[in-house]
């Protein structure tokens, strides 16, 4: 799967290669009055875009460091997945080719956070007298940063100043860096306390527990609007990832997390629901005067 | 070199996919683990005694409860839990040593009121243990162990003040015994030691060659004697001083060389190549050795000669004042220090016994307090690459 993707990715640049983009040569500047090739059916785009996400993780296996001898009473040690709770940031660029009059292909590179969390808690108590316990409940939270490199094919649905558009297509991100928060509070009736006291805050860096990759596919709407040469616009994608996060190699290796917090990641997918505000440009010939607004 | 220049961009983005994805592994579930064997009762104290794999169907640990009752624990190859057996109350004090026999584990532990020994066999079919053996006459057992052609039953005898060493065949039939006097009146000592209230006593049995050795009271000390494998008669010994100062575990290399470890008056000494004397007498704390002061005072160390990748170390386990495992890696061969493994983090972990896995790597069974404060069972299995991490 790692190879296909990695095989698409190389497809696509060699399509997006052939076309300079960043230095136009001066030699290649079409003379006023002369058309030359499909210029006016085609047009590079150039922009910043950046925006919010909220992220959920999906277990595939789930995995404890606890092992009961009998039926737990209370949390039972199984992880609380909060969905889409905590925001992300992503902040990149967006090249575009806009090959057909409103059909494009965009890579839109980023560096982008998601965060997520889950629960567990657990109870100890004494059997004689059961309001006699200790609760105590972890809080995980997961922040990972990717430089990513989604590629998608956009296709307008309108074709005035105003343009909504459809887009789907898939992202390869690489890691930068992974950190765990793991906040415990513990209700310790046994000694005497019958509210939440906060025990700790520890925070792990993970990088070496998730894997370097991550990829997936993506969907999602949006539209633009012109302005003046410029167009700004707003768009909301959904990103399915395809690959297991956790690095399997080292999920047992003890650190403070499996034999201090009794954390050990479940091999996860993780889904996104991003939003980016952007602004682009258009690249070629913008003061020629066969520049055709698209 | 027109073409390959044009498309470094494309070159270094696929090197950058492709090595960045390098090092990374699915989990698989029997090559590493840990776990906590938990259950959500305060009075629930378990103290782990000793673990033995069940070739390829998992582990069986062998456990204390609630001070000295004598509790059985099966587990997978992954580590999960499959039943557990808690004897009935008369079945008191299980001791280290713990047999794997034609899929049948076998253990000693006591009987509380006659205080005789019994021989008990637990099977996956009855998900409990029976009585296989009694042995009326062997009282107070303290230390098991597997020798060449049978076991021994290290045992205090309370009506001749003397530490008795039995010798059983391979049907754990008797062979002789051997009584070894004791000039002080150690039962308080040992039932402390037994029931977990007072100091945990470094009782051991082995063979070393043609004879065999066990550490336990003799005379006015704990001492490591070396007897005659035929008889029992006493050959040599390593005195201790009380019980303050004596071998807390001995690991036989070969010839006259021992791997030791001991302790001092509370302080902690490995000696991975200790050549000695097996018919002469010796003082403990005259064995040079490194000393040790991260281990727990007077600390409790277990030792055996694992295979690593095809080359044989010398294993110590010990518990460290932070409170954590610690595994010591020395060749061999040299005895020179290989590497060393910590286990535990924040709560509190003890060492308690290992075994090598079939699959090359390393099973370490310990005592943990979840949340810092409950005595729970640990299983923690090192795969062969983290084993070969710290041990070669």
């Amino acid at each position: 799967m790692k190879l296909t993707i990695i095989g698409l990715i190389f497809f696509l640049m060699h399509l997006w290669m052939p076309y300079p983009t960043i230095a136009q040569p001066r030699k290649n500047n079409p003379k006023p009055g002369l058309k030359t090739g499909n210029t006016d059916t085609n047009q590079w785009w150039i922009g910043v875009r950046g925006g919010t996400n909220l992220s959920t993780a999906i277990p595939e296996t789930s995995y404890s460091v606890f092992s009961y001898l009998q039926p737990a009473t209370f949390g039972d040690d199984s992880k609380t997945y909060n969905s889409f709770n905590l925001p992300g940031l992503q902040f990149g660029f967006s090249i575009s080719w806009e090959f057909i009059k409103g059909l494009s292909v965009n890579l839109l590179p980023s560096f982008t956070s998601y965060r997520f969390e889950y629960e567990n808690s657990f109870r100890w108590y004494d059997a004689e007298n059961a309001s006699n316990q200790v609760l105590t409940y972890f809080t995980v939270e997961t922040r990972l940063q990717y430089v990513e490199l989604p590629l998608t094919v956009k296709y307008e649905l309108m074709h005035g100043p105003f343009k909504p558009y459809i887009q789907a297509g898939g992202y390869y991100g690489i890691l930068t860096d992974a950190i765990k928060n793991i906040n415990t509070t513990n209700i310790d009736e046994a000694s005497g306390s019958d509210s939440e006291i906060d025990v700790s805050e520890l925070s792990v860096g993970i990088e070496d527990r998730t894997k370097k990759a991550n990829y997936g596919i993506m969907g999602g709407i949006g539209f633009t609007q012109n302005l003046g040469n410029a167009r700004v616009g707003l768009e909301i994608n959904y990103q399915y990832g395809l690959q297991n996060l956790d690095n399997g190699g080292l999920k047992f290796n003890d650190s403070q997390l499996i034999t201090g917090a009794y954390d050990v990641s479940d091999d996860y997918l993780l889904n996104n629901l991003t939003v980016s505000m952007m602004v682009i440009i258009p690249l070629k010939f913008i003061t020629s005067k066969d520049y055709v607004p698209l | 070199m027109k073409y390959f220049a044009q498309h470094i961009p494309i070159i270094s983005l696929i090197a950058v996919l492709f090595f960045s994805c390098g090092n990374e592994e699915d989990y698989v579930p029997d090559s590493s683990f840990i776990k906590i064997y938990n259950d959500e009762l305060f009075e629930s104290a378990y103290i782990p005694m000793d673990i033995v794999q069940a070739g390829e169907t998992g582990y069986f640990i062998l456990s204390a409860f609630d001070s000295w009752n004598t509790y059985i624990l099966r587990v997978d190859e992954n580590g999960a839990f499959m039943w557990y057996y808690t004897l009935p109350e008369n079945y008191v004090n299980p001791i280290n040593g713990l047999y794997y026999l034609d899929s049948a584990f076998y253990f000693f532990c006591m009987d509380d009121i006659s205080l005789g020994t019994y021989l008990m066999k637990a099977t996956d079919q009855s998900m409990s243990a029976e009585v296989e053996r009694s042995f009326g006459n062997i009282i107070y057992p303290l230390a098991s162990s597997a020798i060449d052609d049978g076991y021994l039953i290290e045992s205090y005898n309370r009506e001749s003040y003397s530490t008795r060493l039995t010798k059983l065949n391979l049907d754990f039939g008797e062979i002789w015994n051997e009584e070894y006097s004791v000039e002080q009146d150690v039962e308080q000592a040992i039932i402390s030691h037994l029931t977990r209230i007072g100091n945990r006593l470094p009782f051991f049995t082995g063979q070393a060659g043609n004879g065999y050795f066990l550490n336990g009271y003799y005379n006015y000390s704990m001492s490591m004697l070396f007897v005659n494998a035929g008889n029992g008669a006493q050959t040599g010994v390593i005195n201790g001083f009380r019980a303050e100062s004596a071998i807390s575990s001995a690991l036989y290399i070969n010839g006259n060389t021992f791997a030791l470890s001991r302790f001092d008056q509370g302080e902690n000494f490995i000696i991975p190549k200790a050549d000695l004397n097996t018919t002469a007498t010796g003082i403990s704390s005259d064995l040079n050795g490194n000393e040790h002061p991260e281990m727990t005072p007077d600390a409790f160390v277990n030792s055996k000669i694992i295979n690593v990748n095809g080359k044989d170390a010398i294993l110590f386990a010990t518990s460290t004042k932070s409170g954590q495992i610690l595994l010591y890696a020395y060749d061999a061969l040299n005895g020179s220090l290989i590497g060393t493994h910590h286990l535990g983090r924040l709560n509190p972990y003890e060492a308690v016994s290992f075994v090598s896995t079939a699959d090359g790597g390393l099973a370490v069974l310990g005592n943990t307090f979840v949340n810092g404060r409950f005595s729970r069972i640990t299983l923690i299995k090192l795969s062969k690459k983290q084993l070969l991490a710290f041990a070669y």
